[in-house]
């Protein structure tokens, strides 16, 4: 085992992404064409509100683009979450979707956000 | 491989990568680094475009010359700056998700009404490339303009830091405070 599965060894999903995305490597899917064109720097932010996931599942991965598609696990990860966003004057309630896969396969090293969108 | 071009505060950053069938382009850590390296270039060539005005009532002005006596930062910008980088990345997450709540319920304990009271000042700050990043984010996110992040994170942190509450005070001191202080000090 290396230093990042030994760090989510046993860990439920959410923690199990979050770890990795903090001390792995990422890779990120942007989408250009579908709004409202969310990146990294917004799902940074998300990531750090998210306190559940809902309907998660895990499906075999067709796609095998970018750096990690050959190495990757062979099932990607899909789920909905809900976030909070507000202080003391605004506040509003999110619900995004995450679909991604960690690499490498039997090597932890990070993970490949596919697709992340406000719903 | 593709150039694609994102647009970030009105300019353009160029970079080369792979594209997927669906027209989706990767981002990888190699590409953040140069973005940041754009960024930092950006700004010495433009300060202006990481200007962010907002406004503040002379009372709540009041109560940020304590906080800045507190820290030992004498500089509005630095410390409102700080300010909310904290409460995006600290503040308005899990972890101060239930002292937000508890917050709100003192909304009608007068405290925010003093807080507002007074003449409004208006004011400007300058962000740094990552802070930049984390508020045109949290803007994106929300809907909120800029000004009013700024304003939201600004009286949230002031109500915490007057705030009696056991828990919401435990929670200034033991995190905030320190996270306030880091930021602030260090730029």
């Amino acid at each position: 085992m290396n230093a990042i599965e030994q760090e989510v060894d046993g860990l439920p999903f959410l923690e199990k992404l979050t770890t990795v995305y903090d001390k792995g490597e990422l890779d990120f899917w942007e989408d250009r064409i579908n709004p409202p064109n969310l990146s990294k720097d917004e799902f940074d932010l998300v990531l750090n509100r998210v306190t559940n996931v809902e309907n998660l599942k895990w499906l075999p991965r067709k796609s095998k683009n970018g750096p990690h598609g050959l190495t990757g696990e062979d099932n990607c990860f899909m789920f909905n979450c809900p976030v909070e966003f507000g202080g003391i004057f605004e506040n509003t309630r999110k619900l995004f979707f995450v679909k991604g896969y960690f690499f490498d396969k039997e090597n932890l090293k990070g993970v490949t956000v596919q697709s992340f969108r406000e719903v | 491989m593709e150039t694609i071009q994102k647009k970030f505060l009105g300019k353009t950053f160029s970079y080369k990568t792979e594209i997927d069938s669906d027209g989706k382009a990767l981002w990888t850590d190699e590409i953040d680094h140069d973005f940041s390296k754009w960024l930092h270039q950006l700004r010495e060539e433009n300060r202006e475009l990481f200007k962010v005005q907002y406004s503040i009532s002379s009372h709540a002005y009041d109560v940020l010359g304590k906080l800045k006596e507190l820290i030992g930062v004498y500089d509005d910008s630095l410390l409102v700056r700080a300010i909310t980088i904290t409460f995006i990345n600290f503040i308005d997450t899990n972890k101060g998700r239930s002292v937000l709540k508890k917050l709100g319920q003192y909304k009608k304990s007068g405290d925010l009404e003093k807080l507002m009271d007074g003449e409004v000042l208006k004011k400007s700050l300058y962000f740094s490339p990552v802070g930049m990043r984390d508020i045109e984010a949290y803007s994106n996110l929300t809907g909120f303009k800029k000004s009013k992040v700024i304003k939201n994170a600004l009286y949230s942190v002031l109500l915490i830091s007057i705030n009696e509450d056991a828990e919401i005070k435990q929670f200034w001191e033991d995190l905030i405070l320190e996270q306030i202080t880091t930021i602030a000090k260090a730029a």
